[in-house]
């Protein structure tokens, strides 16, 4: 479950925010997960509900931008978007897909009050 | 700092108003109006002033862009930095549990004692108990075991603290055994030069395709117990090729540390990832 440990970080880094605009709760946060992250949205979500619980984050809504994973074609050099590790390329159909992107997991914006 | 309103109280102090720490009177709306200051008060007596306008209260964004992992990366880079110091390599060996990763450690030890001499030292991860850790040890080299507790994987910063308690190394060699799960160290950057992800012959061929994310990332791919392959129907090209598609390119060392067969290409290897340090 290192969800959990990820929601808990996350909990940290917002409320560090917060308070340093001298917010008095944090509404919604933002956050930019790729599709090849290590993490599960909706694991994500449980845990950052409970972590959250008696902080400023309490309750707040979590966003969840998934962008794609990008991968360059060993063999024939294509830029292709993938969805998962071991897809085929999809310009000459091998799977020789080296991952360049898409493993982020970003704090983007916190909307407060 | 109390994570709840920001004052210097701590979280320990606990609010009296569990709903909303900042309705404090009542009355005291969120309506627009001019600084003012007002009181919390926190559950053991402790009483707090803080100054707010309500021009703040208003709905607002905050920009930041910042990386959730950036903590163990930094951590992981300055650990990388500490290993290029000490002119050692260092290797992540991952593997779902019971794979074989404490046994290739053990007989890997005892075969560099016998022909390549050099420091080497261990960090075993688990969850708990110190049993990996004793066991290499037994080989009479230095290991440190770091429990992880709830956690289901080792990071940068309990590599940072374990190193501190290994005697130092200088051209040497450290083995990093994380906790036996195919999920999650995959995330957790070490600071590590190799990652070796290590799958058994009982685990059926179809592992790099159900986990992706940790054969994606590998540098060696061990394939280990090759004394069992008479007895079960493991499918060895089917497995090469599937951990080609994850990890174009990637190397696959076959290998059984019970009978020792392939043991010399590992130490082989292991030779030439130290000598292209550097
Ligand atoms: N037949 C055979 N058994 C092996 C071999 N290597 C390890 N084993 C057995 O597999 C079991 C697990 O081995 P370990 O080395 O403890 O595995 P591990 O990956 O360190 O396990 P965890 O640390 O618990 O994740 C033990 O019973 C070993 O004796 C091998 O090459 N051949
Ligand atoms: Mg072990
Ligand atoms: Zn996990
Ligand atoms: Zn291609
Ligand atoms: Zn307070
Ligand atoms: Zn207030
Ligand atoms: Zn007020």
């Amino acid at each position: 479950m290192h969800e959990l440990a990820v929601a808990q970080r996350l909990v940290a880094m917002i409320v560090e925010e917060a308070v340093r605009s001298q917010a008095h709760k944090i509404e919604r946060v933002r956050l930019r997960l790729g599709h090849l992250s290590h993490v599960e949205p909706s694991s994500l979500e449980l845990s950052f509900a409970a972590a959250s619980r008696g902080t400023l984050a309490d309750g707040a809504e979590l966003q969840i931008e998934r962008t794609s994973g990008a991968a360059r074609c060993l063999l024939c050099g294509a830029q292709t978007v993938v969805a998962r590790h071991g897809a085929a390329c999809s310009a000459c159909g091998e799977c020789a897909l080296l991952v360049e992107g898409g493993e982020e997991l970003r704090l983007v914006s916190l909307e407060v009050s | 700092m109390c994570a709840i309103c920001g004052c210097s109280g701590t979280v320990d102090a606990g609010h009296v108003s569990d709903e909303d720490a900042h309705q404090h009177q009542p009355g005291h709306g969120h309506e627009p109006g001019p600084e003012h200051e007002h009181e919390h008060v926190h559950a053991d007596g402790s009483v707090t002033r803080h100054r707010h306008s309500h021009s703040l209260l208003t709905r607002r964004t905050i920009e930041v862009e910042r990386d959730l992992l950036a903590d163990n990366d930094a951590v992981a880079t300055d650990n990388r930095r500490q290993f290029a110091a000490m002119r050692t390599l260092v290797l992540n060996l991952m593997s779902s549990p019971g794979s074989g990763k404490t046994t290739l450690l053990e007989q890997t030890l005892l075969r560099l004692r016998r022909d390549v001499p050099m420091p080497v030292a261990v960090i075993e991860g688990d969850q708990q108990t110190s049993l990996d850790a004793e066991r290499i040890r037994k080989t009479g080299v230095p290991a440190v075991q770091v429990n992880t507790g709830k956690a289901c994987h080792l990071d940068a910063l309990m590599v940072k603290r374990a190193l501190t308690e290994l005697p130092p190394l200088r051209d040497g060699l450290l083995l990093i055994e994380n906790v036996g799960n195919l999920v999650c160290p995959a995330g957790f950057d070490l600071g590590e030069q190799r990652r070796v992800v290590i799958a058994s012959v009982t685990e059926g061929e179809d592992k790099p395709l159900k986990y992706p994310g940790m054969f994606a990332h590998a540098d060696l791919v061990v394939v280990s117990k090759i004394d069992l392959l008479p007895y079960l129907d493991f499918d060895g090209d089917r497995f090469a090729r599937y951990a080609e598609q994850v990890r174009p390119g990637v190397e696959l060392l076959w290998l059984s540390a019970r009978t020792g067969d392939g043991m010399a290409a590992w130490l082989a290897w292991l030779r030439q990832q130290r000598s292209s340090l550097g």
